[in-house]
């Protein structure tokens, strides 16, 4: 059944995939006056002209009731802009804020990079560009006559949509052959969001404390003044684009783009746990414990990793790695450090996975190198997490608000990945057990909804956990969703594993390929890449159940709209306001998502199956 | 040698003589795997004793017990809003999520169907309209949709005497929306026993006109013809019904019948059956494995199968034959459900088999409300219907659109070439093709929307999960309402998805 | 047969991946609530002892709060938390660890507040907890000393005929709303069922939503406890007088006060004696303004401020405790003015006032 799914989802994405190309290539006709094209569109006959009469009406009606719920002088609109930052990051202490902006900034940065070297961004032509502008001014003009301003604000907004009426109307008969790309565009639009910053006092929101009367946007404070941030962090960007483009033609760019990927993945691991969080490494603890723990095992390990990965080790290579494994569960059974534990498991793994990539002395070195940076970062990460922060805040986690959504969203796509991964190698191998097991696992996950689990996890998983052992909510609801989630990925990535032809697996074996070396090499990169649009959705559908958090009470972006500005005493029954943004922002961020993603899937070639 | 033994799958004999023990890979295969279950099993047992222990160090009473006390919880709405178990409770909470999930299901497709057919017109404005409905609506989070239209609905008028916006026929207030309602009354289950025997006549007919038209070519109108038959028997039947009150009388044997029957017998009986599917299984299994010539080839995999099933099945029969309850509960709920069915047949013979009321609003002290006449849906009922139906429906539209869309144009340019107006070839070429590329994805909107109600519980509609949450804040006994949702809701998805999957299955036949 | 081999390696890998992936999890937990090796070596150490001295190695007070109640718990635009409960957590950590701000407030909901307690993830729940005798024995609670004493009360409009002195009779047919998971529910549904009137009762997660509800017309009648229907009617009443509080004597008594496990005297002691030092100082008038040190006073204020710092030192404080928790925090009446006050709470004839003032604010001598 998931196989019949997953292909007519790939049908759904190729339709709108081939609208865009129609979209981007529109066909030649002769263009039709206004009157042809209304009577050729909306009144083509009776029944159209009476749907079309009725949908305006609904249009104007809606957009009237809209504008008239955000413009009522009963909004406190002050409650979500005061709110802002608690909405973003919950307590993040002020005077540290700077670490929120330069890890941003780095993400910025490496979009930069990424954008230039994956040549992203399309020609767009001015005459398009003109009439979308067209559109734009129209709106404007239509909704501010329909909305309850003030006359000023009238008077404001009917000159600013004049105005883009009147650019739209300048680009509008420009040559098909100008065009401007897509990146422009985008960089232009924010450059004027940020300008407006500069003009506009957005968030200069006062608010009295029941403790100490403050004004949150004073002047010079990294934190809440945004303005000169959001400058630097527009210039960053800009530059890096730059930057990046003049880096490409020098360096081996399939490396580069490489290393970018793992950059993106590993980043926001260190910005979370070390930028932002801020650990107070204690150093003799440091070199007493952590430093030695991590040269024993990179050393350790590389040897005997150098050592199995050579071709002829053969039985006894196998025995050791076994043996490994077994010590590395065996751990579980003493008092040690967990870290001890972990690096041996990930040891026993490398250890595992030797003769997979065993091969020359250069294929050896690398896959020493990859043990040597993991350890690195695994060993860094370790520490960083097990020191406490420098970050005082009130709470029991150092972030909250939108950050903690986006941090549950990372880190369960990082983990549900290979997990889901897993458990469709195990649903569709020849072992009768793992086989069960997975289907059950899959099945049953699949079966409840999401609230029922989570509430389970927030609730119950104290109580399944030894004595001394301590997991804190948010790792619990993380656990929920990664598990959640692997299931639903799992069958994804079967429909792709289904895809492969017998043939690919035939070859496979037939040029000396191991199991192991066939599944890594040939069957799984097929598998996934026909398994990226049904996957992208699934992505899409995590972000949107992040929203879910708020119901068991994590202090998400969702609960902190709901119900922590509305428990503020000045700010009480302004539930609606925050509900708009929340939703305005989701509503912006899965847009884009979907819209990307089918560009993407456009671009490899990927749907037209 | 090694790569030969691979490939011929020969015998458990052969290999083992050929290679040590440990080197086997039938062995390291099932130890592997045996192993894994002893890892999973062992954790499972490991977690289950730890919570069983720190239930017992915090006092935590995790008995099934609550369902039998008064649980002092009032619902907002449902078939009984003072339960007077807790058990009772937690089923006017399934109903509550049961009757969400029907109506929004049968809406959400009604709706998805609608605009994904919009997403095709050829009204410009239409189009538009449609596109920006998926988009923004499948775009925004459920829960922020249902919370959302639960703070619009809230801010409608004060319901008074005179509310409208038709006064006595459709009422939309802060309370809800409230319309005509048409109810089964009491001579309902005679006259829908004329009906199915209507349907009984009309599939012969059917068949008789098929089987013409078959063989003489003559256009016979045998679907027409049935549905004619069932209407007739429809209409006749409010009139003639009542002679059906016999049927209760049958049903009065019966509950009878299996009040009388011992235990034994069924116990009897459900071993046989078992046995009979257990040994036909085996049979054709070893058909199956069974070559031309009659030689019979069985891998390690075979024979865990066959060990499965055998064991499997043991377990079944012992469980059956050991466990009185089990028979005993099989012959009590069907001795109830004819009682039942022996009831609704009970009826003087006047009785109509339907009842429609007209919406009213009633004042008893110092608030308007509306009464019981209508057909009312409660503001948090409309949030999460509203919620689900206009979610789901952005999916079902766009399902919809890809599966037309995928019928390939030169099908509908054969069916114009062929003389078919537009609507036939709609019908007869476009539609079948369509509909099985349609069908399992719809299928998986169906099993999203009914795990969706559970969002329920933020805009304060009694269903399960939100009734089960009050239930577990008043008497402290989380995990067994836990284990009694996961149970419902697994139930419910393993129907829907057999549902779909025998459509699949008869969509194929269909095919060829 | 290599092939075969690599196999098992597969299912390997699976184990390992998976053991990996759950160590790694595992290890997410000191992410969230940091501590380093050695700390929780000592909380170890002391685990067989009293909370108070776990707390005192520990450095900080976890505390149990609601993060989104008004003006008991608010959750402020910078993060920090306010409110008469979360004043109160200040006031415990002063007295236990000297200082006002080591305190990590845990945002709870209604039915989490009790398992975080039996788990240990707080050691002390301000939450606005009602005192009943379920929690208190079956649940497996103590209470500490009612810091404010509140009442469930209901809310009408004007203009649908209600006044102050209106009953349950006036309910027939009414809508009802209120917060789900409450002793509210069941006090007004106990209400109604008395009167023998019949009422719909609509719950809802967040109080915001009901109040929405009531606003709009949703609810007819809105119940909770008195203090939030005061805060809401100054706040967000649409005209004068048009909502209605009734009936004048509450419906329920809900003592409100600090929540901690069972069967820790010493931790209790230190919590209780804490409530009862910013009442006993706001009978002598000695408030977070004019606190002076220990020395300057006599008699009970002497011994109380730490002057003759005896008896805190005999329950595992140190001699200024108090002292520093009025210095820090306040008396009781600088924290109910400070939050209360700008709900339109105040102390004045309510049953808050103290002793002497015919309330029942009341605490035992500090000898």
């Amino acid at each position: 059944m998931n196989s019949t799914n997953s292909t007519s989802q790939d049908l759904i994405n190729s339709d709108s995939s081939t609208e865009l190309a129609n979209n981007e290539l529109p066909p030649k006709v002769a263009a039709l006056s206004p009157t042809e094209w209304l009577k050729a569109n909306l009144f083509s006959n009776t029944f159209n002209s009476i749907l079309t009469v009725l949908s305006t009406a609904a249009i104007l009606l809606i957009i009237r009731g809209l504008l008239s719920f955000i413009f009522n002088p009963l909004r406190q609109w002050s409650a979500t802009a005061t709110n802002m930052r608690l909405l973003m990051t919950q307590a993040y202490p002020e005077h540290q804020y700077v670490r929120v902006w330069v890890s941003l900034g780095f993400l910025l940065f490496l979009t930069g990079i990424s954008l230039a070297f994956w040549r992203a961004g399309r020609r767009v032509q001015l005459s398009q560009v003109g009439k979308r502008l067209l559109i734009l001014g129209a709106f404007i003009v239509l909704a501010t006559l329909l909305a309850p301003f003030s006359n000023r604000a009238t008077i404001i907004w009917l000159i600013v949509g004049i105005l883009i009426v009147g650019i739209g109307l300048l680009l509008k008969p420009s040559h098909e052959d100008k065009t401007i790309s897509s990146l422009t565009l985008l960089s232009g639009a924010f450059l004027l969001a940020i300008l407006s910053l500069w003009v506009i006092p957005y968030g200069h929101h006062s608010y009295l404390s029941t403790r100490t009367p403050k004004i949150l946007a004073e002047s010079g404070t990294v934190a809440m003044t945004t303005k000169l941030p959001w400058t630097i962090m527009f210039l960053v960007a800009v530059c890096s684009y730059f930057l990046g483009s003049f880096v490409r033609e020098k360096i081996d760019e399939a490396k580069s783009k490489a290393l970018l990927s793992v950059t993106w993945l590993i980043s926001p691991l260190f910005l979370l746990f070390l930028v932002l969080r801020d650990p107070d490494f204690d150093t003799r603890h440091l070199f007493s414990t952590d430093v030695p723990i991590f040269l024993f095992f990179s050393i350790v390990g590389s040897v005997l990793l150098l050592w199995l990965t050579k071709p002829d080790v053969g039985e006894k290579g196998r025995v050791i790695s076994a043996a490994i494994l077994f010590i590395g569960f065996a751990t579980f059974l003493f008092q040690m450090l967990m870290i001890v534990r972990i690096l041996t498991l990930v040891l026993a793994f490398f250890a595992l996975a030797a003769p997979t990539f065993s091969g020359q002395k250069p294929a050896r070195i690398r896959y020493t190198k990859v043990w040597i940076a993991s350890m690195v970062i695994l060993c860094w990460l370790i520490t960083a997490i097990n020191t406490p922060s420098t970050a005082k805040v009130p709470g029991d986690f150092f972030i909250g608000g939108f950050a903690i959504t986006l941090m549950i969203f990372f880190f369960t796509m990082v983990l549900a990945f290979p997990l889901g991964v897993l458990l469709a190698l195990a649903r569709t191998s020849k072992f009768p057990i793992f086989r069960m097991i997975s289907t059950t696992f899959i099945e049953f996950i699949r079966g409840v909804p999401l609230i029922t689990i989570l509430i389970f996890f927030s609730v119950m998983v104290p109580l399944f956990l030894p004595d001394g052992m301590d997991l804190t909510e948010i790792a619990a609801v993380t656990i929920a969703f990664i598990i959640f989630e692997a299931a639903y990925l799992a069958e994804n990535v079967r429909g792709g594993l289904q895809s492969v032809t017998q043939g690919q697996h035939e070859a496979a074996e037939a040029v000396g390929m191991t199991n192991a070396q066939k599944t890594v090499f040939i069957v799984l990169p097929q598998a996934l890449r026909v398994a990226i649009p049904p996957m992208v959705g699934q992505i899409i559908a995590t972000f949107k159940e992040t929203g879910l958090l708020a119901i068991i009470g994590i202090f998400d972006f969702l609960y902190i709209a709901r119900s922590v500005i509305p428990g503020q005493t000045q700010f009480m029954g302004s539930t609606r306001e925050n509900l708009l943004f929340v939703s305005l922002v989701y509503l912006v961020i899965c847009f884009s998502m979907s819209k990307a993603s089918q560009r993407v899937e456009k671009r490899v070639g990927l749907g037209e199956r | 040698m090694q790569s030969s033994a691979e490939e011929n799958s020969s015998t458990l004999k052969a290999v083992s003589q050929r290679v040590p023990l440990w080197r086997d890979v039938v062995v390291i295969k099932w130890v592997t795997q045996l192993g894994l279950l002893a890892v999973v099993v062992a954790s499972l047992w490991f977690l289950a004793g730890q919570a069983g222990d720190n239930l017992q160090a915090r006092n935590i009473n995790t008995g099934f017990d609550f369902l039998e006390r008064p649980p002092d919880i009032q619902l907002s709405e449902g078939i009984d809003t003072s339960p007077a178990t807790g058990g009772r409770a937690l089923w006017v909470g399934m109903v509550n999520t049961l009757r969400m999930a029907v109506v929004g299901i049968i809406f959400a497709t009604f709706l998805g169907v609608v605009v994904g057919l919009a997403r095709l017109s050829n009204n410009w404005l239409i189009k538009r309209l449609a596109g920006l409905w998926i988009e923004t609506l499948r775009n925004v989070p459920l829960l922020v949709q249902m919370i959302f239209y639960f703070a619009v609905l809230t801010a409608l008028p004060r319901v008074t005497l005179d509310s409208g916006p038709i006064h006595g026929w459709f009422h939309v207030s802060n309370k809800g929306i409230s319309m005509p309602r048409v109810f089964i009354s009491d001579g309902f289950y005679q006259w829908i026993t004329v009906v199915a025997v209507g349907c009984i006549a009309a599939y012969f007919i059917r068949n008789q006109r098929g089987k013409k038209h078959d063989l003489t070519g003559e256009d016979t109108h045998a679907a027409s013809w049935a549905f004619l038959t069932i209407c007739t028997f429809a209409i006749i039947g409010i009139f003639v019904h009542p002679i059906f009150s016999f049927v209760g009388e049958i049903f009065a044997g019966l509950a009878t019948l299996f009040e009388n029957i011992p235990t034994t017998l069924v116990k009897i009986l459900i071993a046989s059956v078992l046995i009979f599917f257990a040994s036909r299984w085996i049979r054709n299994f070893f058909a199956s494995r069974r070559s031309a010539t009659g030689h019979l080839s069985l891998i390690d995999d075979d024979i865990f199968r066959m060990v499965f099933v055998g064991t499997g099945a043991l377990i079944a029969i012992i469980v059956v034959i050991s466990w009185t309850g089990i028979s005993s509960w099989i012959l009590n709920s069907g001795r109830d459900l004819f009682q039942m069915l022996e009831a609704k047949f009970e009826v003087d013979g006047a009785a109509r088999p339907f009842g429609a009321m007209k919406p009213d609003i009633v004042k008893p002290g110092k608030f308007a409300n509306y009464g019981i006449n209508g057909l009312t849906m409660s503001p948090g009922f409309a949030a999460v219907f509203f919620g689900v139906v206009f979610y789901t429906s952005a999916f079902v539209a766009e399902i919809i659109r890809g599966g037309i869309l995928a019928v390939p144009k030169g099908q509908i340019e054969a069916g114009n070439a062929v003389g078919l107006s537009r609507s036939q070839s709609l019908r007869h070429i476009v539609l079948p093709q369509a509909i099985r590329i349609i069908l399992p994805p719809m299928g998986n909107q169906y099993l999203n929307l009914t795990k969706n109600t559970s969002l329920a519980i933020a805009v304060g509609y009694s269903d399960i999960v939100q009734v089960g949450q009050t239930v577990y804040n008043q008497t402290g006994k989380s995990l067994p309402v836990m284990a009694i949702w996961m149970l419902f809701y697994l139930a419910c998805s393993l129907t829907i998805s057999v549902i779909v999957n025998y459509y699949n299955v008869r969509m194929k036949i269909v095919e060829r | 047969m290599t092939s075969k081999f690599v196999k098992l390696l597969a299912v390997a890998l699976t184990i390992g991946v998976v053991a990996a992936a759950c160590g790694s999890d595992e290890e997410e937990a000191p992410a969230a609530a940091p501590a380093t090796t050695a700390a929780a070596a000592q909380v170890e150490m002391v685990a067989d002892g009293s909370l108070l001295d776990t707390v005192q190695a520990r450095g900080t007070l976890h505390c149990g709060v609601s993060g989104s109640a008004v003006a008991f718990s608010e959750t402020q635009a910078d993060g920090s938390v306010t409110g008469f409960d979360a004043d109160y957590c200040r006031a415990v950590a002063a007295a236990v660890l000297g200082d006002a701000d080591a305190v990590k407030f845990t945002a709870l909901t209604a039915s989490e507040r009790f398992t975080a307690v039996q788990s240990g993830d707080v050691d002390v729940l301000i939450r606005n907890t009602t005192w009943t005798q379920s929690r208190d024995t079956d649940v497996g609670m103590d209470f500490g000393p009612t810091t404010y004493y509140d009442g469930q009360q209901l809310m009408g409009r004007a203009s649908d005929g209600f006044t102050a002195n209106s009953g349950a009779a006036d309910l027939e047919g009414a809508v009802v709303c209120t917060n789900a998971g409450t002793t509210t529910e069941k006090n007004v549904s106990e209400y109604a069922k008395l009167a023998g009137v019949n009422i719909t009762l609509k719950t809802f997660e967040t109080s915001d939503e009901y109040w929405q509800g009531f606003i709009d017309g949703a609810c007819d009648i809105s119940t909770t406890d008195g203090s939030a229907l005061v805060g809401r009617k100054v706040k967000q009443q649409p005209a004068d007088e048009e909502w209605v509080i009734f009936p004048a004597t509450p419906i329920s008594k809900e003592p409100l006060g600090p929540t901690y496990g069972q069967n820790d005297s010493k931790w209790a002691d230190a919590v209780n004696w804490t409530v009862y030092a910013t009442i006993i100082a706001d009978e002598y008038g000695v408030n977070q303004g004019n606190v002076g040190a220990g020395s300057s006073y006599e008699g009970e204020l002497q011994r109380l401020l730490g002057g003759d710092g005896e008896l805190q030192t005999t329950m595992g404080l140190s001699a200024d405790a108090f002292h520093q928790v009025i210095k820090q925090v306040g008396n009781y009446s600088d924290i109910y003015n400070r939050n209360l006050n700008p709900v339109g709470l105040y102390r004045d004839g309510s049953a808050n006032a103290g002793w002497k003032d015919g309330g029942l604010i009341y605490a035992p001598p500090a000898r």
